[in-house]
């Protein structure tokens, strides 16, 4: 099937503003930077925005997008990604308000828990919407494991780039590694990871459940895009960080992890639209329309 | 009532003829299709070979996927006839039909920002006595349409006519019930399931 | 849905009137728009009737119309073959009446040849020229300067092209069919069986639409076997919604079953009981095993032999003609002869098995014989050792075992059995010869061991046989007879040719009549006769090739090398009255050749092809179907013949059988009257006005008017009654004299040896008497084999191992001939040709499915897309005629005529020929083949045929010129 672009980077960005909803979500209940987690779910909702944007662009007209939000009730994959988006972006923009202040505690919290949760279940719906009988390559919970962990992969190091790159009003002169270090009650960089096994995993997963000769026919977009980069770069960014170049080079760091996730994230779902081939596509037959040598 | 196509593949002699029949009726321009005709086969090595032809289009499914889907309730099932039909007021193009149909037999229409499907021609069908045009000019009166819960209908009559092993539908992932019947008997070809 | 038979009246009404007045102010109107009914209509829809003519078989359809404007084409139900049904090609006229490339005011070419640069001009002009280029002509260089050509099957124009070539005196006519269609197997079947059941040979349609077991719903009667064998035959794409319908009925309906003789795994081998994929060119060593195995096996139908063929009779074997019983007893009375003296009935000669001895063999009703005549038998007879024809045949036969039938046809012997004894043992059964035969050198043979099949197996006029009778004009109350050639009116004009079953005495009464006729209009009766003998003497390849005079057409080769060498003369000047001759006939470049001599050519067609482009001169624009009025076309629904009737009409096109006519009388009026040999030949078969025409229709289908006929909505068609339709065992019933009807042959029975071939290779008899043409070789009088000349086979003498593989063509239901390549939504599912190959032999060639493939004959090369399938034989090819009217698009960059690209004609042969029927080989010749690239300018996606898409549907409805 003919790769559609707007869905792929939708789900991705959508899915990684999730990832970094859910950071900033853990941030304030395992402790971190009030300036980071802000700024973290700004940038959610400015992936949100944009993912969602790209998502119109799918439809046929953007004015469009009301007939979907208007049926949210059909429950079908669309809206439930639909209603996750919006509770992500309600979730984020309340914590937003919330946090305007110090105080309030007792609603952050709990709003933290939301976001947590929309922001991890929006990665996962994402994907989840495609596993259909219809489509035999599509149709394995996978799939929207991958669809989660690359998205957490994302998420998670551009959560950590926001923290290497924001100064801690506590110490002026404390550089991001300093900030890093305290995200999380400290355990940023082993979330990190958490998020670059799931994405390792996920991809994996995917890949065998394809099986062989179906990831040997799309070879770059698997070996490359999808092991090269998202698994086997992911994972280095995520095990480097757990060492000392944690504290020496974070931003550097924390921008090739975006970058090996971002790749290894639009490689998986390139893959999955190259690999789509229908339970019986009928249609897919060209010119002459034949079934040769069954 | 259950409406819908029994295509009779013992008679069917692969001429096309319904394609541009349905494209006529239905107004639709070059490259875009309802229905597309399939050669299957031949299977085996020559002399000792079989072949037919598998007419595809929509095939009424009565668990729809599409339906299912469908975010807009654009594509919807027809309580009272059972057509599967397509509301285009309500289409939002997410194309998302089109990856649910385990058939394959839905387009998008980029011009008109729709997807599109065989609609059981209802221009001519709704009122309850026309046949679609496909049907009707069948180069070898091997298309039928009607009602399968009704015993007195054309599909019925002409399914009535052979036994169970020449009455096929095509292969079911997960319960769609599609709807559409074929015939093929043993002695022309051994059915084939395409999966 | 409202019949319109009201707003349509008031249009035709409208039209008579305005058309009068217009021929009374003697002006010819350029794009006269009229039509209160149309131009003040509603947007009601309104319901016509007419019937397709997509192809040869002129199904029934309902045709819509809104403001005069066609919205929607459906089958007719009421069709009792197609029962609804129509094919994509009717379909697809609502594309092609309305397309850009309908041609709507005539047309001069301004460039040059292949450039495609034309401008319109009036019919007035275009008549003018048309007649001025044929007078200047037939006097500078005489009347054979003058040349016409025509279509085959499914063309409007035929035979009728004669009628301009006598005004003038001319004597060529250039068929795509005849040589290469029908023709021979009406020769076939009109010698032998005494009519032309060519139509039935390959028109399955009289015997499988509904046969006499079923009642007319469906339902079978009877639990008879019945067996149809398609040899060469694919009625799903040759009589798609016709035949085809028929067929499916008579398989699913009836439970008849099938035997396929082809090559190709058409749609018929998909459903038959045996499917033989006979080697091209070897079907007669095929047959020849069938009527083997017959004859050992004892399955024939020995009362039928004996007594309703001429298989007993004892042959002369210095004149390989039958013994007359007078010729053995000088004195034998013959009790069937006529004493009247006006029908013959010979009496010839047979071994008797009750007395063992030659005894004369009279014709009598079975019963009644008075000898029991040996099939297979030699005797001797005035002194020599003769044989029966049965024993000829024998012979022939006798080295076509299964097993020597297998090796030569690459067939499993065993599966040879299946066939021949499931055909056999049926209780009825029919034989369809298809037109493949008409496309190689057996072209005579053939249809003559077919023939023999049926004859020996009693399948002649009974239910399912192709060889039937239908209708109450064959069931005559005297002797039946039969004048040869019915396609060739004027052999009976200027007062030449037997009649078949009359005696001599008769035949001279008849043919002085007629001289004595002209002499009594003025003319020299005798002196006509003798001019016309000469001139068919005279028409190209006329003294090697006598076929052709069965359809009065000329010998492809040698009107070709004719044109070129300028021996023994030259035609200039042209008037084609078909479409593309480029697609339909081959070596195609050859032919090139010749046309670039012609001084002039006119064409008259819907729409402009390779051959307007490349060669045309001035182009006549004739109608489309729907445009149409006729009761012309031979193609008939069981019972029905159905008219055609216009349903709308654009611009100038004029009927192409109006044309014609205002042509010949253009040019008569420039040359005088006086000085053509016959100034109202045209006069016949053409039309001075569409409303003549109607006339004439109407009167033909026995109705006051065209008018009355279109009244009647749901009856435009004549029927013949059901119960002289299905008459079978003519032959058997008693007539005027006493004995049993018998066949319209000179033996009155089946002339499965056929003396017809010997004696026209020696005379020209039948068509040539009083006169004898020179005699040339003898034609074979019976089905023989003769390896074809380009084979396949290494060992044989026309092996080259640079040309290894055999290729064959078969039809589409999507194309016919050359038509509907401009039909938008027929080209995006069949864009380009497909080469059917067998996978082993691509794979020998790096060819993969969907590859372009270069193939190349001696003649020529031409491009096909590959197809691999399992459904052919290694070493064999099978492809479809094509050309691209995309080549010459204004969107192109650079343009050519379109035929070069993907044109199979470009590789056939005429080099060799059928002897009797000058068949030019279009299968079963050799070529080689390579991978390519798609050609330049072909298209082969959807989108690509934008530029085909109708753009007519806006254009006022207009009045007929003339
Ligand atoms: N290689 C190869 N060559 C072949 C054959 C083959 O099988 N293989 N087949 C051969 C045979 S059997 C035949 S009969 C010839 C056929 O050769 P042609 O008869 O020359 O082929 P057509 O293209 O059908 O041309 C006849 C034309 O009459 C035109 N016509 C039909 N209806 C109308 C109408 O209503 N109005 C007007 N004005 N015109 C109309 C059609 O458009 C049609 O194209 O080709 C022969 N050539
Ligand atoms: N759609 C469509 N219909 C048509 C026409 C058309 O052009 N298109 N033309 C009309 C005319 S004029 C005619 S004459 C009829 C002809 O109608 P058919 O006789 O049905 O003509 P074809 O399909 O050309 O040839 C019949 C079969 O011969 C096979 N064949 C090829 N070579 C050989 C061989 O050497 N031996 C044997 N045994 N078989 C061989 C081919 O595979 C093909 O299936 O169709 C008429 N109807
Ligand atoms: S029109 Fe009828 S016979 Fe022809 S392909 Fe379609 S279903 Fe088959
Ligand atoms: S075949 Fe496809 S489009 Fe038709 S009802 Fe079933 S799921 Fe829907
Ligand atoms: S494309 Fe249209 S019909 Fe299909 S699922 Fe989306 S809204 Fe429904
Ligand atoms: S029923 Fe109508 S819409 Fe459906 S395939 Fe047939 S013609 Fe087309
Ligand atoms: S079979 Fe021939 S006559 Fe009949 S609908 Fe098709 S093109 Fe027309
Ligand atoms: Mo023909």
């Amino acid at each position: 099937m003919a790769i559609q672009w707007p869905l792929v980077l939708f789900s991705l960005l959508a899915g990684a503003g999730g990832a970094m909803l859910a950071f900033a979500g853990l941030s304030q209940l395992l402790g971190g930077s009030r300036t980071v987690r802000r700024r973290a779910v700004w940038c959610a909702l400015a992936l949100f925005v944009i993912g969602g944007l790209c998502s119109v662009a799918h439809l046929a007209s953007p004015l469009n997008a009301i007939s979907a939000v208007t049926n949210l009730l059909s429950f079908s994959g669309i809206s439930i990604e639909l209603m996750l988006l919006g509770a992500s972006f309600i979730a984020g923009a309340a914590y937003l308000v919330l946090t305007r202040e110090e105080g309030r505690d007792g609603a952050v919290r709990v709003v933290a828990v939301l976001a947590v949760i929309f922001g991890v279940a929006i990665g996962f719906f994402c994907g989840h919407g495609y596993v259909i009988d219809a489509q035999p390559t599509w149709n394995s919970e996978t799939l929207p494991v991958a669809y989660l962990g690359t998205s957490l992969a994302l998420g998670a190091f551009a959560y950590a780039l926001v923290a290497a790159a924001t100064k801690t009003p506590a110490g002026k002169a404390a550089n991001g590694a300093a900030t890093s270090a305290v995200e999380l009650g400290g355990k940023l960089w082993p979330a990190v990871l958490v998020c670059a096994v799931m994405d390792a995993v996920g991809i994996l997963a995917y890949g065998l459940f394809l099986g062989l000769d179906a990831v040997a026919a799309q070879g770059v977009l698997f070996w490359g895009g999808a092991v090269a980069c998202g698994v086997v770069g992911v994972l280095a960014c995520a095990i480097a960080g757990m060492t000392a170049l944690a504290a020496k080079a974070p931003l550097p760091l924390a921008v090739a992890g975006v970058a090996c996730a971002a790749i290894g994230g639009v490689a998986l779902r390139m893959l999955m639209w190259a690999c789509a081939t229908g339970y019986i596509d009928l249609f897919s037959h060209g010119i002459p329309s034949v079934m040769l040598h069954l | 009532m259950r409406k819908g196509l029994l295509i009779n593949l013992d008679r069917c002699s692969g001429c096309d003829s319904c394609i541009v029949a349905c494209k006529l009726e239905n107004d639709l321009p070059l490259g875009h299709f309802y229905n597309k005709v399939i050669a299957v086969g031949p299977t085996g090595t020559f002399p000792n070979v079989e072949k037919y032809w598998l007419p595809s289009q929509c095939q009424q499914c009565e668990n729809p996927a599409c339906v299912h889907v469908c975010p807009t309730a654009a594509s919807y099932r027809d309580p009272e006839t059972g057509m599967v039909l397509i509301d285009k007021e309500k289409c939002i193009g997410c194309q998302y039909c089109i990856y649910a149909c385990p058939y394959g037999v839905r387009q998008f229409n980029e011009d008109a920002g729709v997807v599109q499907k065989c609609t059981l021609c209802a221009q001519i069908t709704a009122d309850g006595d026309g046949v679609p045009a496909c049907v009707h000019n069948c180069n070898c009166g091997a298309r039928f349409f009607g009602d399968y819960d009704d015993p007195e209908s054309d599909v019925s009559r002409e399914l009535a006519k052979y036994p169970e092993e020449a009455i096929h539908t095509l292969p079911d992932p997960n319960d769609a019930k599609p709807l559409t019947r074929y015939i093929l008997s043993p002695k022309f070809a051994s059915w084939k399931e395409l999966v | 849905m409202t019949k319109g038979t009201i707003s349509r009246r008031g249009f035709m009404k409208a039209a008579a009137a305005t058309g009068a007045a217009l021929t009374a102010a003697g002006s010819i109107p350029l794009l006269e728009t009229t039509d209160q009914a149309f131009a003040a209509g509603s947007v009601e829809r309104v319901m016509h009737k007419t019937a397709c003519h997509g192809c040869t078989n002129c199904c029934p359809v309902r045709v819509y119309t809104e403001d005069g404007r066609v919205v929607k084409i459906e089958g007719d139900p009421d069709g009792p073959l197609n029962k609804g049904g129509v094919c994509l090609k009717c379909l697809s006229q609502i594309q092609t009446v309305y397309s850009p490339r309908h041609v709507l005011h005539p047309m001069k070419r301004v460039g040059e040849r292949g450039e495609n640069r034309w401008e319109a001009i009036s019919w007035e002009e275009a008549v003018d020229l048309a007649g001025e280029q044929i007078a200047t002509a037939v006097k500078k260089y005489g009347p054979y300067s003058y040349w016409s050509a025509r279509g085959g099957g499914g063309a409007y124009i035929e035979w009728e092209t004669s009628g301009l070539d006598y005004t003038f005196g001319g004597c060529n006519s250039l068929a795509s069919g005849a040589c290469q269609c029908a023709m021979p197997r009406d020769f076939v079947s009109t010698t032998s069986v005494g009519f032309n059941c060519c139509v039935d040979m390959d028109n399955v349609d009289r015997w499988v639409g509904i046969t006499d077991n079923a009642e007319l719903d469906g339902t079978r009667r009877d639990d008879t076997e019945r067996v149809f064998v398609l040899w060469g035959s694919q009625p799903h794409s040759s009589k798609a919604a016709h035949g085809g319908h028929g067929l499916t009925d008579a398989r699913s309906n009836l439970g008849v079953k099938t035997i396929v003789v082809d090559p190709y795994m058409t749609a018929e081998a998909t459903k038959a009981d045996v499917w033989l994929p006979v080697r091209p060119g070897s079907d007669c060593a095929l047959m020849l095993s069938w009527i083997h195995h017959i004859i050992e096996n004892n399955l024939y139908d020995e009362a039928f032999v004996k007594h309703w063929t001429n298989l007993p009779f004892l042959i002369n074997p210095e004149t390989r003609l039958a013994y007359r019983a007078e010729e053995v007893w000088p004195d034998y009375v013959n009790p069937a002869a006529d004493p009247a003296g006006v029908y013959d009935t010979p009496a010839y000669v047979c071994f008797d098995a009750k007395t063992n001895s030659v005894q004369p063999f009279p014709f009598t009703a079975p019963e009644n014989c008075a000898v029991d005549p040996v099939i297979f038998a030699t005797a001797t007879v005035n002194g020599k050792g003769a044989k029966t024809a049965g024993q000829i045949y024998k012979e022939e036969a006798e080295p076509w075992t299964l097993e020597a039938a297998g090796e030569t046809c690459w067939l499993d012997p065993e599966r040879i059995r299946e066939a021949v004894e499931l055909y056999a043992k049926a209780d009825f059964g029919g034989l369809s010869n298809g037109v493949f035969s008409d496309h190689q050198e057996n072209s005579s043979t053939a249809p003559l061991g077919a023939l023999a099949i049926d004859a020996l197996l009693g399948y002649v006029e009974s239910p399912c046989s192709a060889f039937q009778n239908h209708g109450a004009a064959s069931r005559t109350a005297d002797r039946p007879t039969q004048r040869l050639g019915v396609f060739s009116s004027t052999f009976e004009r200027y007062g030449l040719g037997w009649t078949t079953g009359l005696t001599k005495a008769e035949n001279d009464r008849l043919l002085d009549a007629i001289v004595a006729d002209w002499d009594a209009k003025g003319r020299d009766g005798k002196e006509m006769q003798r001019y016309f003998f000469q001139s068919r003497c005279d028409t190209m390849g006329a003294n090697e090739h006598k076929g052709i005079h069965q359809w009065q057409t000329c010998a492809p080769k040698e009107l070709r090398q004719a044109i070129t060498t300028g021996e023994p003369y030259r035609p200039r000047v042209m008037y084609e009255m078909s479409g593309n001759k480029y697609a339909v006939m081959g070596p195609s470049l050859e032919w090139k050749k010749a046309y670039d001599e012609q001084d002039f050519v006119i064409q008259q067609y819907p729409n402009m092809t390779s051959f307007t482009v490349q060669t045309v001169d001035l182009f006549l624009p004739t109608t489309e179907w729907l445009e149409y009025d006729s009761y012309e076309a031979p193609g008939t629904h069981f019972n029905r013949h159905y008219a055609r009737c216009q349903v709308t009409h654009l611009g100038e096109t004029v009927n192409p059988f109006v044309s014609p006519y205002q042509v010949a009388e253009a040019a008569v009026e420039k040359l005088g009257a006086e000085n053509v040999f016959d100034p109202d030949a045209y006069k016949v078969p053409f039309f001075e006005s569409l409303e003549a025409a109607r006339a004439a229709w109407a009167e033909q289908m026995g109705k006051g008017s065209w008018q009355e006929m279109l009244d009647d909505i749901d009856h435009r068609f004549t029927e013949e009654p059901m119960d002289d339709y299905m008459a079978y065992y003519q032959y058997k019933e008693p007539v005027s004299d006493g004995l049993p009807r018998g066949f319209a042959t000179m033996s009155r029975k089946v002339d499965v040896y056929s003396e017809a071939m010997l004696r026209l290779a020696r005379t020209g008899f039948p068509y040539m008497y009083p006169f004898d043409q020179p005699a040339c070789d003898d034609y074979d009088p019976i089905c023989t084999f003769k390896e074809p000349t380009e084979s396949p086979v290494e060992g044989q003498p026309g092996y080259d191992p640079e040309y290894p593989l055999v290729i064959t063509t078969g039809r589409l239901p999507h194309f016919h001939h050359g038509t509907m390549r401009h039909a938008p939504f027929i080209r995006e599912v069949m864009p380009a040709p497909e080469l059917k190959i067998n996978p082993e032999t691509a794979a020998e060639y790096g060819i993969e499915h969907l590859d372009w493939v270069k193939i190349t004959s001696r003649r020529g090369s031409s491009n096909a897309r590959a197809y691999l399938t399992q459904g052919i034989a290694p070493g064999v090819l099978i492809t479809e005629r094509f050309w691209n009217p995309e080549c010459f698009d204004e969107t192109q960059e650079s343009i050519t005529p379109g035929i070069e690209e993907c044109g199979y004609n470009i590789m056939s042969a005429d080099e060799f020929q059928n002897p009797c029927f000058a068949t030019n080989s279009y299968r079963a010749f050799t070529v080689k083949i390579e991978k390519t690239e798609r050609p330049e300018r072909i298209w082969i996606e959807s989108e690509q045929f934008q530029p085909f898409m109708p753009t007519l549907s806006g254009e006022p409805v207009t009045e007929e010129v003339f």
